[in-house]
């Protein structure tokens, strides 16, 4: 398998789901798989810089995005999902790409391995 | 003969995602595939040894029985573990941690180890939430 696509649907705190999920990247990066992250409905706020999670003595969830993203991975936020939401592109961590719903299915399809979170 | 690699995420009780990774463990490695089963966060509790289940089936059990066969490993994440009281102290040469909770068979290692599943499998089923 040489390719993983990971689907993220869940705000980034508050749920054990979004560490585990973007943990999982690093051990795929080390392998040389290539990484696809996608995030869609309340998963797009993962992607929001200067994210300050030390009050909650918890990991920055934009912090582990950047390295796999430094890593040769890629983030790909639903621009629906933003939308609906308030998030605007500016707001966002550099290196993601903002895309349409179908981007994110083609995405999963033509990934090997799919990881929905 | 292919390699199938199943992520869980899920406790043995939940939800019926345990049950669903043991019944397609079991027609994989019939079929003659290696299986991998990588538990990972509340996942790691599915192989604890001592569960008592009176209405639905004993996934320790399920998972001791799986692993009598050749092809089939369970691993669980370290980090995941820990967290949950399951492993201590250091790994030996293996790579493996010690926890006297699990049943025979099923080891701890670091999530790396499924960089290395994933990277020598066919396909992968992720069965993740299941709230």
């Amino acid at each position: 398998m040489d390719s993983i696509a990971i689907a993220i649907t869940s705000a980034p705190y508050g749920v054990e789901g979004t560490l585990g999920s973007l943990y999982l990247s690093f051990p795929i990066l080390a392998k040389k798989m290539q990484l696809d992250v996608l995030l869609s409905g309340d998963g797009v706020f993962c992607a929001m810089k200067e994210q300050m999670s030390e009050a909650i003595e918890h990991p920055a969830i934009s912090e582990l995005l950047r390295n796999a993203i430094l890593l040769g991975g890629r983030v790909y936020v639903e621009k629906e999902s933003c939308k609906k939401r308030g998030v605007k592109e500016a707001e966002l961590l550099q290196g993601v790409e903002v895309v349409e719903r179908e981007k994110i299915s083609q995405v999963l399809v033509g990934a090997d391995g799919n990881i929905v979170f | 003969m292919g390699t199938l690699t199943i992520l869980l995420t899920s406790g043995p009780y939940s939800s019926r995602h345990p049950e669903f990774a043991c019944r397609i463990a079991d027609e994989a490695l019939k079929k003659g595939h290696k299986v991998n089963m990588f538990l990972y966060m509340d996942g790691v509790l599915n192989a604890k040894k001592g569960q008592i289940t009176k209405d639905s089936p004993n996934i320790g059990e399920s998972l001791a029985e799986l692993l009598k066969w050749e092809n089939f490993k369970v691993i669980a994440c370290i980090r995941s573990a820990q967290s949950r009281g399951i492993a201590r102290g250091e790994a030996d040469s293996s790579g493996s941690y010690p926890t006297d909770e699990y049943v025979a068979g099923a080891v701890i290692k670091s999530l790396h180890e499924l960089g290395n599943l994933l990277k020598a499998s066919d396909k992968v089923i992720a069965l993740t939430g299941g709230r």
